[in-house]
């Protein structure tokens, strides 16, 4: 099974107690391959999130189907398998830790599934390994960081073993170095342990390094391409309330005025070929 | 409305084995009018400092004065000094709870007993201020809105109290990219129409375009106060206190080290802009 999201004519609607039909997806067609990193941008409000909870089988679709590595979503005897596969981290790390000692919040998971005890322990050894946090291992979540409390939530989704994790705006509480941090978990996670990566996000230097970046706006699919096509689209910029990163703006805006620079999203090339000019 | 702070220390949990101390010999003081930035990495301080101007937090040393009035004289009508600080925290949307939109930001106005008509007029003013339409919102439910509106809703039930001084922790953690630069479009326009303004945040960008003034806590000390542009070509120092310079002053360091001059303090991004233009025109 290589397609680890394949979500058809997908819709969503949440329900008002007087029985409203607010429709928050509107017919999203998504796949996502098997090792990608996807990022997901959009509005604040334009369905990232719904579609993220659909994923989880935190919501079922109103209408149109959600497959998550060939599971169907609506079907009840799927969900503990879907949320094994698929792992999910939140905005506020403080929602997802539940234990008082580091080790024990990230066994929560495995010992929920009724694993060998040596089996969750190399879990947790594995798990605060890939976080870089073994030296956190008996201190109380509460008194960590923000970036290390989502560490520790990271690794408590890694230790149910996840062929894919899904960040909900994971890095948008953090201070600028709890950020950078997450980020770069990210990636080595997406690399190195080959998992998948669904990537919500408001910075939109986080999809620089992205396969592919999907476009939402009002709960439909805007756009999806690679982050050269999406942050040079004005057009599509405009439309979705998304800013260029920083390197992208400038190169285009200098480049109007008759600089002779490239199109670009890296810093560091940019600066170097402004350089060169002068 | 000025704000002085003097000499201020806090310890939380005093006396346990948890004692911690988090503000340590602050002083500080802001002008009338001013908009101020206050940055520094989780757990330097600023959120206690928040929490201990704007009254929530007492049992602490030394003074703070809001308008010249000290906050913990017990002769001095607290009540009436509070009702001017309004207080933004993170995530405001979690405080909405009225059924509808207009309730919930008539509330504050309500319990302070201000009369139907004004109380109208005042929901107005701050839907009108924070770009809600007051006819499409008034009735619908705050629950069925999106993350940015509920915040824009949040934060006009504070506006509706007029406060002299806004205190806002994170305010914009979680906006989109839009939502964020309206937001302090908004933020400035309050402090234009004379709002003193005090806001904690990580996004160096945007408080490096918007401010007067930033404020660096480290290790709950004071630990550097100027201009935007003091503060945001220091990065030596910033670095000491775990930051990170803005995007635009980032930039300027990156050409500087391969050889083109830009000048100091420049952090902003139409500057930056302008000045690459001008020096770089024609070239090949």
């Amino acid at each position: 099974m290589n397609k680890m999201i394949e979500a058809s004519e997908l819709k969503f609607a949440y329900i008002s107690e007087e029985g409203n039909y607010t429709f928050a997806l509107n017919g999203v067609n998504i796949q996502v391959e098997r090792g990608e990193f996807v990022v997901l941008l959009g509005r604040n409000g334009s369905g990232k999130s719904t579609f993220a909870k659909l994923v989880n089988a935190l919501n079922i679709p109103t209408s149109g189907k959600m497959l998550v590595a060939g599971m169907d979503t609506a079907d009840p005897e799927n969900t503990l398998e879907i949320r094994k596969t698929a792992g999910m981290v939140f905005q506020n790390p403080d929602n997802q830790l539940v234990a008082t000692i580091v080790e024990e919040d990230i066994a929560f998971g495995p010992e929920n599934l009724g694993l060998p005890r040596e089996e969750i322990y190399e879990r947790i050894d594995y798990a605060l390994k890939t976080v870089h946090m073994e030296e956190y291992r008996h201190h109380a979540p509460h008194m960590l960081s923000g970036g290390q409390k989502q560490r520790i939530a990271i690794a408590g989704v890694l230790a149910m073993k996840p062929k894919m994790i899904i960040f909900d705006e994971s890095t948008a509480m953090l201070d600028p170095q709890g950020r950078q941090d997450i980020l770069a978990l990210i990636k080595e996670l997406n690399k190195n342990e080959n998992i998948t990566i669904v990537l919500i996000t408001h910075y939109m230097e986080e999809a620089i390094d992205a396969d592919r970046v999907i476009v939402m706006k009002d709960g439909f699919v805007l756009r999806e391409g690679i982050p050269m096509e999406i942050f040079f689209d004005q057009g599509l910029l405009q439309n979705a309330g998304l800013i260029a990163p920083f390197a992208a703006r400038l190169s285009r805006e200098l480049i109007e005025e008759g600089i002779a620079v490239r199109p670009t999203l890296d810093v560091q090339s940019l600066a170097e070929e402004l350089c060169q000019l002068k | 409305m000025s704000i002085k702070v003097e000499h201020l220390s806090y310890t939380y949990m005093k006396g346990t084995p948890f004692e911690h101390k988090a503000l340590d010999d602050v002083s500080f003081e802001i002008k009338d009018h001013e908009f101020i930035g206050v940055v520094g990495h989780t757990g330097s301080g600023k959120s206690t400092l928040m929490q201990i101007i704007s009254g929530l937090i007492k049992g602490y040393e030394g003074k703070v004065y809001i308008n010249g009035v000290d906050f913990s004289d017990k002769k001095q009508d607290k009540k009436a000094l509070r009702r001017l600080v309004g207080v933004v925290f993170q995530y405001p949307e979690y405080q909405l709870f009225e059924e509808s939109v207009e309730k919930d930001i008539a509330y504050g106005p309500l319990k302070l007993g201000v009369e139907q008509k004004e109380i109208e007029r005042r929901v107005k003013a701050a839907m009108d201020l924070v770009e809600l339409d007051y006819d499409l919102f008034r009735d619908k439910s705050p629950f069925s809105l999106s993350g940015g509106q509920k915040r824009k809703v949040a934060i006009a039930g504070v506006l509706a109290m007029e406060p002299q001084i806004l205190i806002m922790d994170e305010p914009i953690a979680g906006l989109d990219p839009m939502g964020r630069e309206n937001f302090m479009r908004l933020t400035k326009s309050l402090n234009e129409c004379g709002i003193t303004i005090l806001m904690v945040s990580h996004n160096m960008d945007n408080l490096a375009e918007y401010t007067q003034k930033v404020i660096v806590m480290n290790n709950g000390r004071l630990f550097m106060e100027g201009t935007p542009e003091e503060i945001f070509s220091d990065y030596d120092k910033l670095k000491q206190a775990s930051l990170e310079l803005p995007e635009v002053a980032r930039f300027a360091k990156l050409l500087r080290k391969n050889g083109l001059n830009i000048p100091e303090g420049v952090i902003q991004y139409e500057q930056i802009k302008k000045f690459l233009i001008e020096k770089l025109r024609g070239k090949k």
